[in-house]
């Protein structure tokens, strides 16, 4: 039955049809996915991992399998360039990344990554931007265990974007602050500082700080690329379960031959919360 | 994230939600139903019959890319005051026609729900969905000598939706509205000719509050209509013919963002526009087996540009025997309102935009062939209709929430303008008789669309896209106590964007989508069952109790898929665990129906 009544739609859309669907089966294929940064007066730091198969659900993932560790990195500022040594680092969460010792990021220099594994390469470029720095930093108390961190975040040089990350207690891994990706026209006022998203603990998640956690903060500028690229992969982390306004297309990537991620320039300054306990 | 159902539109032969035009009394709605297309905003008490034009439009129809759904209220004056409803447990609504004298009536309608103990069915700790709707209508027709038949509609419904998810703290109000009121007067001229002269005015709009971590975020949109329609009708014998013109303000606020986040809030401002057309269509016997109705509607749109477009509608029917007829037409429409989907859902979060130089108006050519017959003294009866439509300026939207929150975000920066189609066939049996009735329908259809920014200007599967539609209402009154009905529904799993892979990224895990509309959600279907007992009453002319079954079977249909990751038995293990969220399962009510 089922046969001839498609016989049927293929004999009729072959008669009327103008527009014919391609045969477009969503295909996985193994990507490189790219989280690149280079920081005024600091050196690189790449990290590299293939994604996941999805069928409806995925019964074990370690994300051990999933890290690149023999790839060979090179960065270049159009100068001299250096090829990053691939080490463990507890402080990731992949525990596996990519650093240089050589080349120092500079302001207004222009810097590219190369990738080659696996018998294929990816390159992107990026330029890192002026500094700026966020004032006014405080604490305010919501009850006896809870804190929310505020700050003023000043104008920045040449109106570029910028975003707010946070290190937590004994973890040097700096993870974007929820709805901290700011572009230009948000300067010039007070912000929240909200906590980083866990994505095993999404259901608990709140947005406060806890009495014991202690907080570092890294503000960076950064290229119009990656505010772009930070407020769709926000986006995509925070809206994938959204049914009214659902995230539905993939961040947009820096890094050629169809790799997913970015490679970014950073301008950015660190910085330790401190906090009093609650009054009473 | 995928949907399916959840519609608060219509979807007619392919076409958008948007893309079905909407009048009641005249008057446009851009909101026909109530909490996700379970119920019409229309007490069927309110109203005198309706009519949906599908294959053939005629032309004193416009405004529409698709089809058209016009409504008709009461205008008769009743022999006496009389008064009708319901009484239930999910909603209560009552209908009254009130005679003043013979030449005045008024009649109204209202109705209000308690929907949100069914919605309590679906919440837990995660989530809480309250919602509640209502709607209203006043009706009045009189009477005036040597002028004609005065009636004044006014017709208001509104949905509150509040939603409280334990997820980024997020909680929201959604609210929307829609008020259509319109005036008309029809004049008899001579015995031949009628002038029917209207004036309308629609309002919809609808705001979305949300809080999302420590911002608070307002969403809205807004669209007032205000237009005149004359019309002059001439009928005789076998011929008639229509002449008019009509002309319409147009006022849309397609989408506004306030943000406590950013200082720079967007205003996006007004569309205004001015559309003017004018309209002829006439039918009559070309011979004895050619009847033909041709039309033309000329319309003319001004906003940041004017255009100008011809519409010849033409139908030929050519009757075979007493009881069966052949017809052909063809329609060409235009549409310069879009109406831009948010989701694959039709939330009331969708907003309304004029056609404008980035978004230019929708236009369909739309062919059908269809074949009717009717044997047994017209109570068995079958028909087969082929269609094909084309359309041109189709839209479709790339939003991101996070742009808004920011202030970054330009609603028509979003929106995006390409192409479609969509064919099908279309099959209809029923039978009916005193005590018996079964209609049986099935189409086989394609609704495609192309869009440059969508898939790589790939061919995809439009949200209406459906290859296989079944329906099936039965009815049966084995006394006149008893009344026995069930109805059963398939469709096609609706299109969604799934994802392919996941990746780890910056501290969390992605998804890599697919194609846009690449997947199929599972099929949707469901049979529903409903007995009603009438007393015998000499008070009321009808008096009965009514009990009745949604989802007999208790089929899961999702409404969306969504995963989340877990930790795994070991330390460094992880899983990520797909779920399908449903709306409902089985919907038991029971309801007190009268009429006196």
């Amino acid at each position: 039955m089922n046969y001839r009544l498609s016989l049927v739609l293929i004999v009729f859309s072959l008669l009327f049809g103008c527009l014919k669907e391609e045969s477009y089966v969503p295909a996985y294929q193994q990507k490189l996915i790219v989280d690149g940064r280079i920081e005024l007066g600091r050196h690189a730091i790449v990290s590299l991992s293939l994604n996941e198969k999805y069928d409806g659900g995925i019964d074990s993932l370690e994300l051990s399998d999933m890290i690149v560790r023999w790839a060979k990195v090179t960065v270049s500022n159009g100068v001299e360039s250096e090829i990053l040594t691939g080490r463990f680092n507890e402080d990731y969460q992949q525990k596996f990344i990519y650093t240089g010792s050589e080349i120092v990021g500079k302001e207004n220099e222009t810097y590219t990554l190369n990738i080659e594994y696996s018998g294929q390469s990816w390159s992107a470029t990026t330029t890192i931007p002026e500094a700026s720095e966020l004032h006014d930093i405080s604490v305010e108390w919501v009850n006896d265990t809870l804190y929310r961190i505020k700050a003023y975040l000043p104008p920045t040089p040449n109106n570029v974007p910028c975003m707010v990350e946070c290190a937590l207690n004994e973890s040097m891994y700096y993870k974007p602050a929820l709805a901290c990706i700011f572009d230009s026209n948000v300067s010039g006022g007070y912000v929240t500082i909200n906590r980083p998203i866990n994505y095993t603990e999404i259901k608990s998640y709140t947005t406060l700080f806890n009495i014991q956690d202690v907080v570092r903060l890294r503000f960076s500028t950064m290229p119009q690329f990656g505010y772009d690229y930070w407020s769709m992969w926000e986006n995509n982390v925070i809206n994938n379960l959204n049914p009214i306004f659902p995230a539905q297309h993939n961040p947009i990537s820096n890094i050629s031959n169809d790799a997913i991620g970015a490679w970014i320039g950073y301008a950015s300054v660190y910085y330790d919360v401190k906090k009093a306990e609650p009054q009473q | 994230m995928a949907t399916q159902g959840g519609n608060n539109g219509l979807h007619v032969r392919g076409g958008d939600n948007g893309q079905c035009k909407i009048l009641l009394g005249g008057a446009p709605i851009y909101s026909p139903s109530h909490l996700f297309g379970f119920f019409s905003v229309f007490n069927s008490a309110h109203l005198s019959g309706m009519t949906l034009y599908k294959s053939n439009v005629p032309a004193i129809y416009g405004h529409a890319a698709s089809s058209v759904l016009d409504i008709r209220t009461h205008t008769y004056i009743p022999q006496k005051s009389r008064f009708e409803g319901n009484v239930g447990i999910i909603e209560s609504d009552i209908a009254s026609h009130i005679r003043i004298n013979d030449r005045t009536a008024i009649y109204a309608s209202a109705r209000h729900s308690y929907a949100s103990w069914l919605l309590s069915m679906i919440n837990n700790q995660e989530r809480t969905i309250k919602y509640e709707f209502g709607d209203f209508g006043l009706g009045l027709t009189t009477k005036i000598d040597k002028v004609g038949t005065l009636m004044f509609n006014a017709h208001f419904n509104r949905d509150i939706t509040f939603l409280d998810v334990m997820m980024y703290d997020s909680r929201g109000t959604l609210n929307w509205w829609n008020m259509a009121s319109s005036l008309s007067l029809s004049s008899p001229i001579s015995q031949n000719v009628v002038l029917d002269n209207t004036l309308y005015l629609s309002i919809y709009d609808n705001k979305f509050d949300v809080s999302l971590v420590n911002n608070k975020l307002k969403i809205g949109s807004s669209v007032n209509d205000f237009g005149v329609r004359s019309v002059v009708s001439y009928k005789r014998g076998d011929i008639s013919v229509y002449a008019g013109m009509e002309y319409n303000y147009r006022n849309i606020k397609p989408q506004y963002v306030v943000s406590s986040f950013s200082s720079a809030n967007i205003h996006t401002p007004f569309d205004s526009s001015h559309q003017f057309d004018i309209f002829v269509d006439s039918k009559w016997k070309l011979a004895q087996f050619i009847h033909a109705d041709v039309g033309l509607r000329i319309s003319t749109y001004c906003s940041d540009k004017l255009w100008l477009y011809p519409e010849p509608r033409i139908m030929l029917s050519f009757p075979i025997t007493a009881n069966s007829r052949l017809s052909v037409s063809y329609n060409m429409m235009t549409q310069y309102i879009h109406l831009a989907p948010q989701s694959n859902t039709s939330f009331a979060t969708d907003f309304y935009v004029g056609a404008c130089r980035e978004l230019p108006p929708q236009r369909s050519h739309n062919f059908n062939i269809g074949y009717y017959q009717s044997v047994l003294l017209d109570r068995l009866h079958w028909s087969v209709e082929i269609y094909y439509r084309y359309l041109k300026g189709c839209v479709e939207s790339m939003t991101n929430i996070v742009d808004m929150v920011s202030g970054k975000y330009k609603c028509k920066d979003q929106l995006f303008s390409g192409r479609g189609e969509a064919y099908g066939i279309e099959t209809s049996i029923g039978y009916h008789d005193q005590k018996f009735s079964i209609t049986a329908n099935y189409t086989i259809s394609r609704s495609l669309r192309q869009f440059d920014n969508f898939n790589q200007g790939r061919v995809y599967a439009a949200k209406s896209d459906r290859l296989h539609n079944i329906s099936l209402y039965m009815s049966y009154e084995p006394s006149p106590r008893w009344t026995l009905s069930t109805t059963f529904q398939y469709a096609t799993g609706a299109p969604y964007t799934n994802s392919m892979s996941v990746y780890f990224n910056n501290g969390s895990f992605l998804k890599e989508y697919g194609p846009y509309n690449g997947s199929r959600l599972p099929d949707l279907h469901h049979l529903d069952i409903s007995v009603t007992y009438w007393f015998k009453s000499n008070k009321f002319e009808r008096n009965g109790i009514n009990v009745s079954l949604y989802n007999v079977y208790m089929r899961k249909n999702p409404l969306l898929l969504s995963w989340s990751v877990f930790k795994g038995g070991h330390p460094t293990q992880l899983y990520i665990s797909e779920r399908h969220h449903y709306l409902y399962t089985i919907i038991p009510s029971i309801s007190w129906t009268f009429k006196f």
